[in-house]
This record gives C-alpha cells, sequence and structure tokens, in this order.
C-alpha cells in the first residue's frame, strides 16, 4: 500500500535525477497522459505500453505520467464520450469503421467505444502541448532539482526504493 | 555501441511478457473462468490444472466442480475434464466461439466434502411449492369417515336411556305399593286382635266396636287405593312402553343422520395419495427452470456494456455473442431414480448473447443402460419473450417398492414395478404450462389403512376391492406462473381407490347402524322384558296381600256384627245403628 501511494513520485525522482535528456523525459510524460487517459483492458492501451517500452523515451516519467492521467481519465468521460461520439457517427466513414470492425484483432482495440476513441484523440490532441511544457519544464529544473535530490536524504530514500535504478547499467 | 540503459529495461519487460505467457497464463484463464462460473452460479466453482495451446485455441480444464447454490454440500455438476476448441478467427474477432468441446466424467448432484457456498452471498432458498394441500384433502374425508366410525353413538341411544329410567322408577313404585299393602294387612290383623280381647266383655268394650268399625272403613278405603294404584301403574307401564317405542324410532334416525359419509372426492384422493411422490418430480423440474431462468445471460450484451463507460457501436454489423458454444459434448453418468446409468448428450448454441444470436440453445441427454431416459430442453432466448421448453421421457423407470400416501391415515403399497415417465413442461415468459404423465402396471397393491381410520380390517376389505386395480395412471396439468406454479392431478387410482373406499366404509357403516339398533332393541327389550316380569310378580304379591287383607277385613266385619248380634246390614254406612256408635 504504502510503495503503491508512492511509486509515482518514486518515479518522478528517478526521471528527474536520471540522465535522460529533458526530451526524453518530456516525451515520457506525454506518452503518458495519453497511456492514462485511455480507459485500460483493450488493445489500444495495450499497444501505447508498447509503443512506449519501444521508443527511447523516459519510461520512469512516462509510467507516472500515466500513473496520474490515469486518476483524471475516469472524469473526462463526459468530454471523451462526446468525442468519439462525434467521430463514431460520421455518416461517410461508417462503410469504413464497419470493414474495420470485421477484421481481425481490430474489436480486440474496443475503439468503436466511444469513451476510448474519445480518451485516446483527446490525448493525441493533448500531446503535443504536454510534450512542448513537460520540456521547457524539464530543462529549467530538472538539473536543480537532480542536484537538490541527490543531496538530501529524502530523494536518497525515494531513490533507494527502486532496485531497478540501482541496478542500471550504462 | 550498445545502449544497455535503454535494452535492459526493454529485455526485463519482455521476458516478463513471456514468463507471463508461460507460467501465468493458464492459471489467469482458470482464475477467469472460476470468477465467470461462480457469477453464473452464485456458488463456489473448483476448477483443477488448465491447458491451453500456444494460440489459445484449444482450452482444457480438468476437475470442474460447481456447487449447488440451494444445497451448498452439493454438486449442481462435476467433470473429470472438460475440453474446447475455439474458433482463432472469431477470437481475432474478440469472439470465444467454441466450435466443439467435451464435457467427460460430468455428474450431477454429487456430493462435497465442503460447503460450496460463497461467503459473502446469502444461501439461496428453494422457491418450489409443496403438495402439502394434497395430503390435506384426501385427509379430511378420511378424518370424517374415521370419527363416524368411532362416533360413541350408544351413549346417546335415547331408548335406552328411556329404559334405564323406568327400570329404576318402576321397581320404586312397586315397592311403595307392596309396603302399602303389607301395611293394610298388618292393620287388618291388629284391629283382628282387638276385637278378639274386645269379644270377652262386649258390653264394657261396646266403644271399642266403634273404633273397629271406623278403622275397617279406612282399610277398606286405603285397600281400594291401592288397587286402583296398582291400574294405574298398568296404564302407566302401557303408556311407556310406548314411549319407549318412540325412542326406539328416534334412535334409529339419529344413528342413519349420524352415520352418513360425506362423498368422496376421487381427486383429493389422487391427490392424497400421489401427490406427495409426485411433488418432489414437479417441484424438482420447476427449480431448474427457475434456475436457468434465473443465471442463464438473456439481455444483449451491447445493452449490457453501455452500462458502464460510454457507448459501443457496431456501424449497421449484425451484434454477435462474444461467448458461443455451437457444441459440447456431454458424456457422464446420469442418477435416475436412485440407479447410476451412463449418459450422453450434446449442448448446442448456448451463447452469452442469445438475441444476438438468434437461436435457441438447446439441451440433449440420453441415458443408456437400465433406465433409457430421454432428455431435451430449448431455452429460446433470442426473443423478447423467453421461452423454455423441457421434454423428459422415461419409458422404463424402475421403481421399487413403496408406499403411497401416509400409513397412519390411509396408504397403497404399490410393489415394485416398471412405470413409464414422461414430462413436458412449457414456458413462455413467466405463463407455465405442461404435463406430467405417469404410469406403472401394478396389479397387487396392498392398502393400508391407520388404527384411528378402521385398521387391518378395513385393509383387507380395501385389498380384495383394489383387486381389479392393474395400473396406475397420473397426469399432473401444470399452469400459473414459474413463481406461482399450480397443479391438477388426475389419476384412475383415485376414482378407483374412491369406489373401494366408499364400498367398504358403507358396508362398515351399515353394519355398524345395525349393529347399534340391534343393540338398542336388545337393551331395551330386556329392559322390557325385565319390567313386565318384576312388575307382575310385584302385583301378584301387592293383590295376593291385599287379598290376605280382604279376607281378614270380611272376618271383622262378621265378627263385629256377631257380637252385638246385629245383622251385618246395620253395619252398614246407613244404618241408625252406626249413628248411633258415632254419637
Amino acid at each position: 500500500m504504502f510503495f503503491s501511494l508512492v511509486r509515482p513520485i518514486r518515479l518522478l525522482v528517478n526521471a528527474i535525477v536520471a540522465e535522460d535528456t529533458p526530451r526524453q523525459l518530456a516525451w515520457g510524460v506525454a506518452l503518458g497522459a495519453v497511456i492514462g487517459l485511455v480507459p485500460k483492458g483493450n488493445l489500444t492501451a495495450a499497444l501505447l505500453m508498447v509503443v512506449l517500452f519501444s521508443l527511447r523515451i523516459n519510461l520512469a516519467t512516462g509510467l507516472s505520467s500515466a500513473t496520474v492521467f490515469s486518476l483524471f481519465g475516469g472524469m473526462l468521460d463526459g468530454l471523451t464520450h462526446q468525442i468519439g461520439k462525434a467521430l463514431l457517427t460520421i455518416p461517410s466513414m461508417q462503410g469504413t469503421y464497419a470493414y474495420l470492425y470485421q477484421q481481425p484483432v481490430v474489436p480486440w482495440t474496443a475503439l468503436n467505444n466511444t469513451v476510448v476513441l474519445g480518451s485516446l484523440i483527446l490525448g493525441l490532441c493533448l500531446m503535443y502541448p504536454i510534450y512542448r511544457v513537460s520540456y521547457l519544464l524539464f530543462e529549467k529544473y530538472q538539473p536543480k532539482l537532480a542536484e537538490r535530490l541527490q543531496r538530501y536524504r529524502v530523494g536518497k530514500a525515494l531513490m533507494g526504493t527502486d532496485l531497478a535504478t540501482r541496478w542500471r547499467i550504462q | 555501441m550498445i545502449r544497455w540503459k535503454y535494452v535492459v529495461p526493454r529485455l526485463v519487460l519482455l521476458t516478463l511478457v513471456l514468463v507471463f505467457l508461460l507460467f501465468a497464463f493458464n492459471p489467469c484463464v482458470r482464475w477467469a473462468a472460476v470468477y465467470s462460473g461462480q457469477s453464473l452460479t452464485g456458488a463456489k466453482v473448483e476448477i483443477g490444472p488448465v491447458r491451453t495451446n500456444w494460440a489459445g485455441t484449444q482450452v482444457e480444464l480438468g476437475t470442474v466442480a460447481a456447487a449447488d447454490p440451494r444445497n451448498p454440500m452439493q454438486n449442481l455438476m462435476q467433470a473429470d475434464r472438460i475440453s474446447l476448441n475455439l474458433d482463432g478467427r472469431a477470437l481475432s474477432r474478440k469472439q470465444f466461439v467454441v466450435t466443439d468441446g467435451l464435457v467427460a466424467g460430468l455428474q450431477f448432484g454429487t456430493d462435497r466434502q465442503d460447503s460450496g457456498a460463497l461467503p459473502d452471498r446469502p444461501q439461496t432458498e428453494s422457491q418450489g411449492k409443496s403438495f402439502e394441500q394434497f395430503e390435506r384433502l384426501g385427509k379430511d374425508w378420511l378424518d370424517q369417515a374415521g370419527s363416524v366410525l368411532e362416533d360413541d353413538l350408544e351413549s346417546n341411544l335415547q331408548s335406552v336411556r328411556v329404559a334405564q329410567e323406568l327400570s329404576e322408577r318402576w321397581p320404586r313404585e312397586c315397592a311403595e305399593l307392596e309396603a302399602q299393602a303389607e301395611q293394610l294387612k298388618l292393620r287388618a290383623a291388629k284391629l283382628r286382635q282387638q276385637l278378639e280381647i274386645a269379644g270377652k266383655n262386649p258390653l264394657r268394650n261396646i266403644m271399642s266396636y266403634r273404633d273397629a268399625v271406623v278403622e275397617l272403613e279406612n282399610l277398606q278405603r286405603e285397600a281400594y287405593g291401592v288397587r286402583n294404584n296398582l291400574e294405574r301403574m298398568q296404564q302407566q307401564l302401557m303408556m311407556d312402553r310406548d314411549a319407549i317405542a318412540t325412542a326406539k324410532q328416534h334412535d334409529e334416525e339419529m344413528v342413519r343422520e349420524r352415520l352418513k359419509l360425506a362423498k368422496l372426492d376421487p381427486q383429493a384422493l389422487s391427490e392424497h395419495l400421489l401427490g406427495p411422490e409426485l411433488s418432489g418430480r414437479v417441484n424438482n423440474i420447476v427449480q431448474w427452470v427457475q434456475w436457468g431462468r434465473q443465471h442463464l445471460p438473456r439481455k444483449r450484451e451491447d445493452e449490457a456494456l453501455d452500462r458502464n463507460r460510454g457507448e459501443t457501436y457496431l456501424f449497421g454489423l449484425k451484434p454477435q455473442p462474444s461467448v458461443l458454444i455451437h457444441q459440447l459434448a456431454i458424456e457422464g453418468l446420469a442418477s435416475v431414480s436412485g440407479d447410476c446409468v451412463p449418459m450422453k448428450g450434446m449442448i448446442r448454441g448456448l451463447t452469452s448473447d442469445p438475441q444476438s444470436y438468434g437461436k435457441p440453445a438447446e439441451l440433449s441427454l440420453q441415458a443408456q443402460g437400465t433406465t433409457p431416459t430421454t432428455i431435451h430442453v430449448t431455452m429460446d432466448y433470442s426473443g423478447d419473450v423467453p421461452h423454455d421448453k423441457i421434454l423428459i421421457d422415461i419409458p422404463t423407470l424402475h421403481q421399487p417398492s413403496r408406499m403411497l400416501g401416509n400409513a397412519q391415515t390411509l396408504a397403497v403399497t404399490v410393489p415394485e414395478g416398471q412405470s413409464h415417465f414422461w414430462v413436458l413442461v412449457d414456458l413462455s415468459g413467466d405463463e407455465l404450462n405442461g404435463e406430467i404423465v405417469f404410469k406403472q402396471n401394478s396389479p397387487g397393491m396392498l392398502a393400508q389403512v391407520g388404527p384411528k381410520y378402521g385398521g387391518a380390517l378395513l385393509g383387507q376389505s380395501l385389498e380384495t376391492a383394489l383387486g381389479g386395480i392393474q395400473s396406475i395412471e397420473a397426469t399432473v396439468g401444470l399452469s400459473g406462473s414459474l413463481q406461482q406454479p399450480h397443479w391438477n392431478l388426475q389419476s384412475n387410482l383415485g376414482p378407483q381407490f374412491a369406489a373401494a373406499l366408499t364400498q367398504v366404509y358403507e358396508q362398515q357403516v351399515s353394519l355398524r347402524q345395525q349393529q347399534l339398533v340391534a343393540t338398542a332393541h336388545r337393551a331395551v327389550d330386556n329392559e322390557i322384558a325385565k319390567l313386565e316380569s318384576r312388575f307382575a310378580e310385584q302385583k301378584q304379591a301387592i293383590l295376593q296381600k291385599l287379598k290376605i287383607g280382604d279376607v281378614e277385613l270380611e272376618r271383622i266385619k262378621t265378627e263385629v256384627a256377631n257380637r252385638v248380634n246385629l245383622p251385618d246390614a246395620l253395619l252398614n254406612k246407613a244404618s241408625p245403628l252406626r249413628e248411633i256408635f258415632k254419637r
């Protein structure tokens, strides 16, 4: 329980003190936001996770961002439902949608659900603005924060809880 | 240069995914199956090891046991193995379609070592109705018949009571008269003694003659009164005999009225005898239908999904069920009337979304061996109104010797034999229709009548009367609703048994009537004969005493006349001498 509560903070601390570039950190946050917004239990969320793990971006910021945005995902259901509904009910696209839905694997994506599609679209739309804002913040504050966290005991303790970060190999 | 910082975390995660697929996938499938099964049945579901192939299109579940939510110490079903072949194309479209499969070693109603109740769920109560009213209906008539035969009518016979009253009253009155006659005799004797003493000196005792005459007159008058009373009693005796005759008539009517049997309802008797046995079967069938209605899915899946998050669009395509079993073979053992017989069957069209599938689910089972059984169940939930149809046919059901009814009241022991059991239940919406037909050849039935209702004597008479019944045929008509089913039982046993029973009871009642009337007549005649005989004796004795008294009075009269040398006429009532004496 304690570790699950501390996990986002720990991931963020690890991300800040990591030696990744602000760009990698910011893309991690942006992609994590998309993952966080999309409802889980479908192939879309799984594929987004695969993308997160496949790209050279910071995993820690990605996972912490996904955790944080998951908390807000449910609150945005009304908005994402409207977006998804608007897209799924475009008359000219019905044939295409029907064709896609009949293809193998596609039904597993649950993109015919208004909330799944809406949250994916919303996440993708927010991805770049989140990246830009994160990039600016990381560029300005990451070195200073990293220095302070490495100096104080709280920061060290939070870093120490993640054994994986200690075992990392350059 | 390999960037280990990038590669290692991804390798670790990839390894984890592979490890999951190798070791955790089957347990996850097992967990999902247990969870789904428990949601479906509302009781514990236990599944042994699960094996899947690499593509996930073949699933084998070992040792499956689903507890009965109504009886947690029993399993609803138990199977040694369930093998499922999934359609790979459908699986790629998010549909679990079982093209074919096998449930091996299936058994129903096996015992469990531990309770199968889920900790957070209340135990499901049986909703079946009982046939208690069937027992009651037949018993009402039997109670009435028993009370008729047991009724203490002897104490209510009026003629006997009147005769007993007379036998008490008459001796008392006769004794009083006899005492009066005896008194007269004694007084006459005393008067004679007084006259003899007075005769020794007639002139000195002239006044005592006057007293003797008065006493003589009193004695004559009282003797006359006693004779009158005797005459009156003779007349009273005649009147009392008439009263007894009237009481006799009243008694006969009362006996006829009290020993009248209500007309026995043959259907009530059928229900009393066959109801309890058939009720178990009916309740069982109704409970299975209720269970199916309660647990098998009926609503469209997309409707259920829409209640969660967002809406799911199918773009004009026909919705397909996410779970569909095209055909699933069944092999196992079935318990038919206590016998374990091998069974084979097939489930077709069982789905999570019957409305989307559009066809009914079907279950057919054939039990082989000594008790061939055919069960065909159709569950059509594809329309707005669910429709269930159950057909059960057991042409040669072995029936052990058993007792129908209640030995404390009325029971028939049917000997061991073969019976034909046929059931058709049709449930459209909540409207229940159906028929259960039961036929058994059963010559040589034995009847048992409780001690209160006639006992072994009546039982033997009934057995003779039942000799003509060669078979038991019963038809139970089902109607009403699933929640409040109604039964209507018709059987040849009831009318035949009722006819036999009524005949025997009427014979008994008639015999009882005759016995009662004869008892009353005998008692009354006996009392009257005793009374008349005793009255005659006592009358004779009284008259004898009065006669002696008369003789005595005559002698006194003569003696008084001689003593005063006067003719008898002078002592008569109007004589002057008498007047002189009086002065």
